[in-house]
C-alpha cells in the first residue's frame, strides 16, 4: 500500500486495481458477517482454504470472505463466482464436494440450493432468488463484491473516487447543493434533509467543527448499520471525509455500539488503511485538507442514539440529552458546530456524488426539486425479521409497499400463519396493521400511520403475537433505557408500563385505556428529547389498530393471541396425543400426568406455561387456549 | 434588549435571557421545581413549559431553557400546558406523596389523589443539590447514579464524602427536604477530618479567616454561623462561589487555565501520573496564528527545543526548562496540526513527556498566577509593537487586539519578538 | 505536587494505570477506560474507579455516575460465563423471554444476577444485532442462534 500524494497518483493506483480485477475469475465468496459467523462460517472458511491447498488451487481459485449479504436466515451463505451459484446453510463437510463438483466441474449440488418457501422450487443462482432480485441493493450490494479488510477491493469498485474528485474540485458549496438536490434524508430515523444540515453546519460560526457518525444502532430488531460497517466500512468513512471537507471539519468521530466488536475492529482497520494511503490524515491527496478520525465504543445505553446524548457520551459523560433549542450544527460536541449523521446516510454520500442527483432522485417518492422535505429518495435498508419466512437485511427503494416487502421479499409468514402487524421504527415507532399493508414505505407515510422510519427495523408479527404484550415489551424497554432526567419520560413511561403490565397479568380495569391515552399525550408533549416524545407510539398505534385486544384482556380476561400467561391455559388435545410421555418428562413443574400410550392431561393449577412441553411434543398436541382455565376464577384486584 | 409578547402583553428583557426570566420579570407565575436563579438551567421537571409561537408554528417549550428572542409570542397557561402540568404534578406526587411542595401544587391543580400506586421517594431528582455542589462549590461531593427509573442521588459508594465541605448548600436548595445534614453523618465526617482541618465551613469557603470549629459541626447551634448566614440573607455558598476559581481566566483576551502549570515561554504543562502533558498556551497560539506543521523531537533539554511549529514560512522553536523525553504525540494534532493553536488546552495538546527528574521539572514550572503576569507583560509588549505597526494607538482593551497578530507584524518584527517571548 | 507522584502500590492498580496511559489520560476517554478496566477484571473494582478519578483529575462522582449509567458496566464481580440472552424485538416475538425463564429456572438466579459459585452471570440484553437468527444467546462472546427452552440444558452442559 503506497502513500498517495495527489489526485493523479490516486487515479493511477485505482486504474491498476480495476484492471487487475478479473470479473471472470473463479472465486468462492463466503459471507463472514456476524449472522453467518454465528451459524458457523468460520470453520467453513478453514475447510475451503485447506481443500484449495490440497488441490493445489490456492492460486487459481480465490476465496473472498465478505461482510453480510443480508440473507442471514439461511447462513452460512456461499456464492461460487463467476456463475453466481448460491449455496445456503453450508457446512465444512460439504466443502470437498463443492470444490470438486461446482468449482472444478461447474456442476450444481442440488441439496445445497435454496428452496423458495412460496413455490417450493430450488433456485440455483443468487440473482434469481426473490429475496434478492426484488431488492435495489445500491448500498448493500457491494458487500458481496469486496473483502471489507482490503481497501484495494473498495477502490477497485470505484471507492474513494468521489472523495478524490471532491478534493480536486475544491467546491464545498457544489457538494452541498448536490446533496440537497438529491433529497437525501437522515437514515437514522428522523429524516432530516442531509444537505440542509450540512449547509447549516458549514455556515455555523466556529473555527473547530466536527463530523460524527452515529453507529449506536440501539433499536431492538435493527442491525443494518452493523452489517454495513462490517461489510463495507470504507463507504461510510469516505462519506464522512467528504462531509468533513464540505462542512469545514478536520476531526471526525464514530460512535459504535460495544455489542458490535467486529464492526469496531473492521472500522479501525479501515481507518488505518486509509491513513497509510493518505486518504485520512495530513494534506489528503495534496489538497491541503487535514482529517483525523476517532473511534468511540458505546457504553450500552439506547438513549445515546439521540444526538445530544451521543455527543455527551463522546465527551466521556453520561448520555443525557439536552434541550436542542440551539441546534447541534451550531453547538454540539464540546459546544462546537457538529454534523451528525447515521451510518447509512454517510454511505449514501459517495454513491450520490458518483452517480449524480438525477439518477438518485429517480428512485423513491415525492418531489424534492423545490423542497427537500418533499419526498423520500433513494433506498433504505431494513432488517426484516420476526415471523417472516425470509429474515435478513433488505434494501428497497423508498415507496415500495409493505406488502411487497413482507410477501414479495420476505416470502410471507412462517408456518402458514396469518399476518397480524408489522412493527417499524423500533421503540419510537408503531405497529402497522394488515389493512395498511399497501402503504408505500417512506418517511412521511410511516409517520402519518403513527409509526416512523427509525433506523430500519421491520418486525413482522403473526396471529400468535399479543399486541398488548408488544406494547408492554416496548414500554419496558423504554423504561429501562430512559436516562431518567426528565419527569414525563422517567415517571410517565414507568407508569404506562405499570398499567400495561397489569393488563397483561389480568389486573386491567376500566379507565386504564383512557389513562394510557392521557399519559401518552403528556409524555409526547413534555419530554425533553425525541426518545421520550416518541415513546408513546407503540401504545398509541396498538390502541388505534388493536383496541379490541386490550378490551379482551381487560373485560374478558382473555389473551386472544395466547401469549399473556395469566390469561391463557394449556390443554392437551386428546385426539392427537399419542401418550409418548415426552412432555411429562420435560415439564419442570410436574404438571403433566398420564399413562404411557394414553392421552396425557395438564393440571392447570401446577402449569407455569413455560412452553417446554410445546417444544418437546412431536405431535403438536399441546394447545394454548385463550382465557383463564376456569372462567369462574375471578382475580382479586390487589391494586 | 429583546421584546417579546407574553400572554399578549409586551415584555422587554436583556439579551441572553430565557423565557422564564422574561415571565418572572413580567410578574407571571410559572410553577417550577428544578430551577434556581443561581444555577444553570436543567429542564427536568418540565412544569415551566409554555407554548411558544414563531413563524406561525406553535410548540411546547420549557421556559427555563428556551432563549427569549425578538418577537417571540408566548402563552403561559393554555389548556394544553395546564393539562400537562397537572398530570406531571400527579406523577410526581405519586412518587413523593409526603413532599409539602408537591402537596401544595396538587392543591392548586385540584388533584385529590394520584391515580397511580404510591411510592415513598423523598427525592424528585431535580438535581439542584448536584448542580450547586458542582457549579457553585466546585466540590462534586454528591452526584447522580444509575439511570432511568433507578436513577438516584448518591455519594459515590455511599461513602463518607471525602471532599464535602459540609457547607449545607445542598440542603438549602433542596425543594423537598430529601437531603438533610444528618447529625450522625456530620459527626462521622468530623472524625474523618484530621483535627487540624476542623475548619469552620465559612473559612473553608474562604469567607472568613481561619477559624476552628468548636462545635463538632453542629452549625445550627453555632452563634457565629447563624449570625453570618443572617447577614448574607442567602446561603453563604452563593456569596463565596469557590467554583469560580476553577474557571478559565481571561488575561488581556488571552485564556489561561488555573489548574495548569506553565513555563516562562508559553508552554503549559499538566502532570498526569508519572508523566506530563504539554501544549502551547493561548498567547503562543495567537502569536503564531494557524499552525501548519509541528516537527516533533524525541528528546529535549533547556537548550534543545521540544518542538518546532511552522505557520506559512515562519517557524518557532519552543523550549521547556528541564530535560526529558517525548513519550507520545497527540494523534489528533499529528494529523491536524492546526488544532494545537485552535484548541490549545484541550484537544490541541501536543505530547505526553517524561522528565528526567520529576521534582526538578516541577520546580522549574510556575503556577497560573505567575504565568498570568508573564502573559500580561508580553501582551503589553506585543500591543506596543502591533500598534506601532498600525501607526495608531488603539484604546485599551479594544476588541481584536490580539487577533490576527501574525499579519500585523513584519517577518523581522516577528523574529525579534520570538526571541523575547519564547526563550 | 501530589498528583505527580503515582499511587500504584498494587499490581492491579498498575494495570489500571497502563490502561489510562493507553488512553492518553484523556478525560473524554473515560468510557473507553472503564470498558478496558472491566475487560481486565470482569467488573469495575471501587479502587480502580477512585484511581481513575485521581489520575484523570476529575471528580469521583463523575466516574461513579458513568460507571452506574451505562449497562456495559458492573460494580459487582461477574461469573466465569456471562450468558446474555437477547430480548430485542425480533427475539422477543420468537420467544426469547421463555429462554430467559428457562435459564433462570435452571441456574436458580434471576437476571441480571450471578450464581453463588461465580460460575454464571445471566443477563437479558436489548438486541445483540443478530435479529434474523433469534432467539439469540451469547456466552462469553460465542453466539448461539435460534435457541429454544429445550436447547438450554444441552448448551449449559457443554460449558
Amino acid at each position: 500500500m503506497k502513500h498517495l500524494n495527489d489526485f493523479n497518483e490516486f487515479k493511477q493506483w485505482q486504474d491498476g486495481l480495476i484492471k487487475s480485477r478479473d470479473p471472470n475469475a473463479r472465486t468462492i465468496v463466503l459471507c463472514g458477517g456476524t449472522g453467518c459467523k454465528a451459524t458457523g462460517s468460520k470453520p467453513v472458511a478453514e475447510a475451503i482454504r485447506e481443500q484449495l491447498n490440497s488441490y493445489g488451487l490456492a492460486d487459481e481459485v480465490a476465496l473472498r470472505i465478505t461482510g453480510c449479504h443480508g440473507f442471514c436466515e439461511k447462513g452460512p451463505l456461499m456464492v461460487v463466482q463467476p456463475e453466481g451459484v448460491l449455496y445456503t446453510g453450508v457446512k465444512p463437510e460439504d466443502i470437498p464436494e463443492i470444490i470438486k463438483e461446482t468449482v472444478l466441474n461447474k456442476k450444481i449440488i442440488e441439496r445445497l440450493l435454496y428452496i423458495d418457501p412460496v413455490t417450493n422450487n430450488k433456485i440455483t443462482y443468487e440473482r434469481d432468488v426473490p429475496f434478492y432480485n426484488k431488492q435495489a441493493r445500491m448500498i448493500f450490494g457491494d458487500n458481496g463484491r469486496i473483502d471489507p479488510v482490503k481497501i484495494e477491493d473498495y477502490i477497485s469498485i470505484g471507492g474513494y473516487q468521489a472523495l478524490a474528485k471532491t478534493l480536486a474540485e475544491n467546491n464545498p458549496d457544489a457538494v452541498i447543493s448536490m446533496i440537497k438536490k438529491s433529497g437525501l434524508r437522515g437514515r437514522g430515523g428522523g429524516g432530516f434533509p442531509t444537505g440542509v444540515k450540512w449547509e447549516s453546519c458549514r455556515k455555523a460560526h466556529g473555527n473547530i467543527k466536527y463530523v460524527i457518525c452515529n453507529a449506536d444502532e440501539g433499536d431492538p430488531g435493527a442491525y443494518a448499520n452493523r452489517s454495513l460497517l462490517e461489510g463495507n466500512p470504507h463507504s461510510v468513512l469516505e462519506g464522512m471525509i467528504i462531509g468533513a471537507f464540505t462542512v469545514g471539519a478536520n476531526v471526525g468521530y464514530i460512535y459504535i455500539r460495544d455489542e458490535y466488536p467486529l464492526a469496531v475492529e473492521l472500522f479501525i482497520n479501515a481507518i488505518r488503511q486509509a491513513e497509510q494511503c493518505g486518504l485520512v490524515g495530513r494534506n489528503i491527496l495534496g489538497s491541503g485538507f487535514d482529517f483525523v478520525m476517532n473511534i468511540n465504543r458505546g457504553g450500552g445505553a439506547f438513549v445515546c442514539g439521540e444526538s445530544s446524548a451521543l455527543m455527551a457520551s463522546l465527551e466521556g459523560k453520561i448520555g443525557e440529552p439536552r434541550a436542542k433549542y440551539i441546534h447541534m450544527v451550531e453547538r454540539g460536541l464540546y459546544e462546537r458546530p457538529s454534523c451528525l449523521n447515521n451510518v447509512e446516510t454517510w454511505a449514501n454520500v459517495p454513491l450520490i456524488l458518483n452517480k449524480g442527483t438525477d439518477w438518485f432522485t429517480k428512485i423513491g417518492t415525492g418531489d424534492v426539486s423545490q423542497n427537500p422535505w418533499g419526498g423520500s429518495k433513494g433506498t433504505k435498508i431494513f432488517s426484516l425479521v420476526g415471523k417472516v419466512n425470509n429474515t435478513g437485511l433488505v434494501e428497497v427503494p423508498m415507496g415500495m409497499t409493505l406488502r411487497e416487502i413482507v410477501f414479495g421479499i420476505g416470502g410471507g409468514i412462517r408456518g402458514g400463519k396469518k399476518f397480524k402487524a408489522i412493527q417499524t421504527g423500533g421503540p419510537s415507532g408503531g405497529c402497522i396493521p394488515e389493512k395498511l399493508l399497501d402503504l408505500p414505505v417512506d418517511y412521511d407515510r410511516l409517520t402519518q400511520a403513527g409509526s416512523m422510519m427509525g433506523s430500519g427495523g421491520m418486525i413482522v408479527v403473526d396471529e400468535n403475537t399479543c399486541m398488548v404484550d408488544i406494547a408492554a415489551y416496548f414500554l419496558n424497554f423504554l423504561k429501562e433505557e430512559s436516562c431518567g432526567k426528565c419527569v414525563p419520560c422517567r415517571e410517565g413511561i414507568g407508569r404506562m408500563h405499570e398499567i400495561l403490565a397489569n393488563i397483561c397479568e389480568g389486573y386491567g380495569k376500566d379507565g386504564d385505556i383512557e389513562l394510557l391515552e392521557e399519559l401518552a399525550e403528556t409524555v409526547r408533549d413534555s419530554s425533553l428529547c425525541q426518545l421520550g416524545a416518541t415513546s408513546p407510539n407503540p401504545v398509541l398505534t396498538t390502541l388505534k389498530y388493536f383496541r379490541d385486544e386490550y378490551e379482551a384482556h381487560i373485560k374478558n380476561q382473555k389473551c386472544p393471541a395466547g401469549v399473556c400467561k395469566a390469561l391463557i391455559h394449556y390443554k392437551i388435545d386428546a385426539q392427537s396425543c399419542k401418550g409418548c410421555s415426552a412432555c411429562l418428562k420435560s415439564c419442570p413443574s410436574e404438571a403433566i400426568a398420564g399413562e404411557k400410550k394414553k392421552p396425557h392431561v395438564i393440571d392447570p393449577e401446577k402449569c407455569i406455561r413455560c412452553g417446554v412441553c410445546i417444544d418437546t411434543c412431536k405431535f403438536d398436541s399441546i394447545r394454548i387456549i385463550p382465557g383463564r382455565y376456569n372462567a369462574a376464577q375471578k382475580l382479586k384486584i390487589t391494586n | 434588549m429583546i421584546n417579546l409578547l407574553i400572554n399578549n402583553q409586551k415584555v422587554q428583557i436583556e439579551d441572553n435571557k430565557t423565557v422564564l426570566d422574561a415571565c418572572q420579570k413580567a410578574g407571571i407565575k410559572i410553577p417550577t421545581l428544578c430551577h434556581h436563579k443561581e444555577l444553570t438551567g436543567y429542564g427536568s421537571c418540565r412544569l415551566c413549559q409554555v407554548e411558544v409561537a414563531q413563524k406561525n408554528k406553535s410548540r411546547i417549550a420549557v421556559s427555563c431553557l428556551f432563549p427569549a428572542s425578538e418577537g417571540l409570542q408566548v402563552q403561559t397557561h393554555t389548556p394544553r400546558v395546564e393539562k400537562n402540568r397537572k398530570l406531571l404534578i400527579e406523577l410526581l406526587l405519586a412518587r413523593s406523596p409526603e413532599a409539602k411542595i408537591l402537596q401544595k401544587m396538587a392543591d392548586d391543580y385540584k388533584i385529590i389523589k394520584p391515580r397511580f400506586r404510591l411510592k415513598s421517594e423523598k427525592c424528585i431528582l431535580c438535581g439542584m443539590c448536584v448542580r450547586v455542589c458542582n457549579e457553585v462549590l466546585g466540590i462534586n461531593a454528591i452526584g447522580f447514579a444509575g439511570r432511568g427509573t433507578s436513577k438516584h442521588i448518591e455519594i459515590p459508594f455511599k461513602d463518607v464524602p471525602e471532599n464535602c465541605l459540609g457547607c449545607g448548600a445542598c440542603t438549602y436548595v433542596c425543594p423537598t427536604g430529601a437531603i438533610q445534614m444528618e447529625t450522625e453523618a456530620r459527626q462521622r465526617w468530623a472524625q474523618y477530618l484530621e483535627s487540624g482541618a476542623r475548619k469552620c465551613r465559612f473559612s473553608r469557603m474562604g469567607l472568613i479567616p481561619h477559624k476552628i470549629c468548636p462545635n463538632a459541626f453542629q452549625c445550627q447551634r453555632c452563634e457565629v454561623d447563624q449570625r453570618l448566614e443572617d447577614t448574607y440573607g442567602t446561603h453563604p455558598a452563593f456569596i463565596a462561589r469557590p467554583a469560580a476559581e476553577q474557571l478559565p481566566m481571561q488575561v488581556d483576551q488571552v485564556e489561561m487555565i488555573p489548574d495548569y502549570l506553565y513555563t516562562h515561554s508559553h508552554i503549559w504543562v499538566k502532570p498526569l501520573g508519572k508523566r506530563f502533558r504539554i501544549g502551547i498556551d493561548d498567547f503562543a497560539a495567537r502569536f503564531i496564528g494557524k499552525v501548519d506543521s509541528i516537527t516533533p523531537q524525541d528528546s529535549f533539554r533547556p537548550d534543545r527545543p521540544v518542538w518546532e511549529l511552522a505557520s506559512g514560512k515562519r517557524t518557532l522553536n519552543m523550549y521547556v526548562p528541564f530535560a526529558g523525553r517525548t513519550m507520545e504525540m497527540n494523534p489528533l494534532v499529528k494529523f491536524v496540526p492546526s488544532l494545537a493553536g485552535k484548541d490549545p488546552y484541550q484537544q490541541g495538546w501536543i505530547y505526553t513527556i517524561s522528565a528526567e527528574n520529576n521534582t526538578e521539572a516541577l520546580n522549574a514550572l510556575m503556577s497560573a498566577d505567575k504565568a498570568i503576569q508573564v502573559v500580561h507583560k508580553h501582551s503589553d509588549r506585543l500591543r506596543t509593537q502591533t500598534d506601532k505597526a498600525l501607526g495608531a494607538t488603539l484604546p485599551d482593551g479594544a476588541a481584536g487586539m490580539l487577533g490576527d497578530v501574525p499579519n500585523r507584524l513584519t517577518d523581522e518584527e516577528w523574529q525579534t519578538l520570538t526571541k523575547e517571548f519564547f526563550r | 505536587m501530589e498528583s505527580a507522584t503515582l499511587l500504584t502500590e498494587s499490581p492491579e492498580l498498575e494495570k489500571v494505570e497502563a490502561i489510562i496511559e493507553k488512553h492518553h489520560y484523556e478525560e473524554s476517554a473515560l468510557i473507553g477506560i472503564l470498558q478496558d478496566v472491566q475487560k481486565e477484571f470482569n467488573y469495575l473494582p471501587g479502587t480502580a474507579l477512585k484511581h481513575i478519578a485521581r489520575q484523570l483529575a476529575i471528580p469521583l462522582n463523575r466516574v461513579y455516575n458513568v460507571a452506574t449509567f451505562y449497562r456495559a458496566f458492573t460494580l459487582k464481580p461477574r461469573g466465569k460465563y456471562t450468558i446474555s440472552v437477547c430480548l430485542g424485538t425480533a427475539c422477543h416475538v420468537r420467544g426469547g423471554k421463555k429462554v430467559v425463564e428457562e435459564l433462570e429456572r435452571r441456574l436458580g438466579i434471576k437476571a441480571p444476577d450471578t450464581t453463588d459459585d461465580r460460575k454464571f452471570t445471566l443477563q437479558a440484553v436489548n438486541c445483540l444485532g443478530a435479529c434474523a437468527l433469534g432467539p439469540v444467546m451469547v456466552i462469553n462472546g460465542e453466539y448461539h442462534s435460534k435457541v429454544s427452552p429445550k436447547m438450554v440444558e444441552k448448551i449449559l452442559k457443554s460449558l
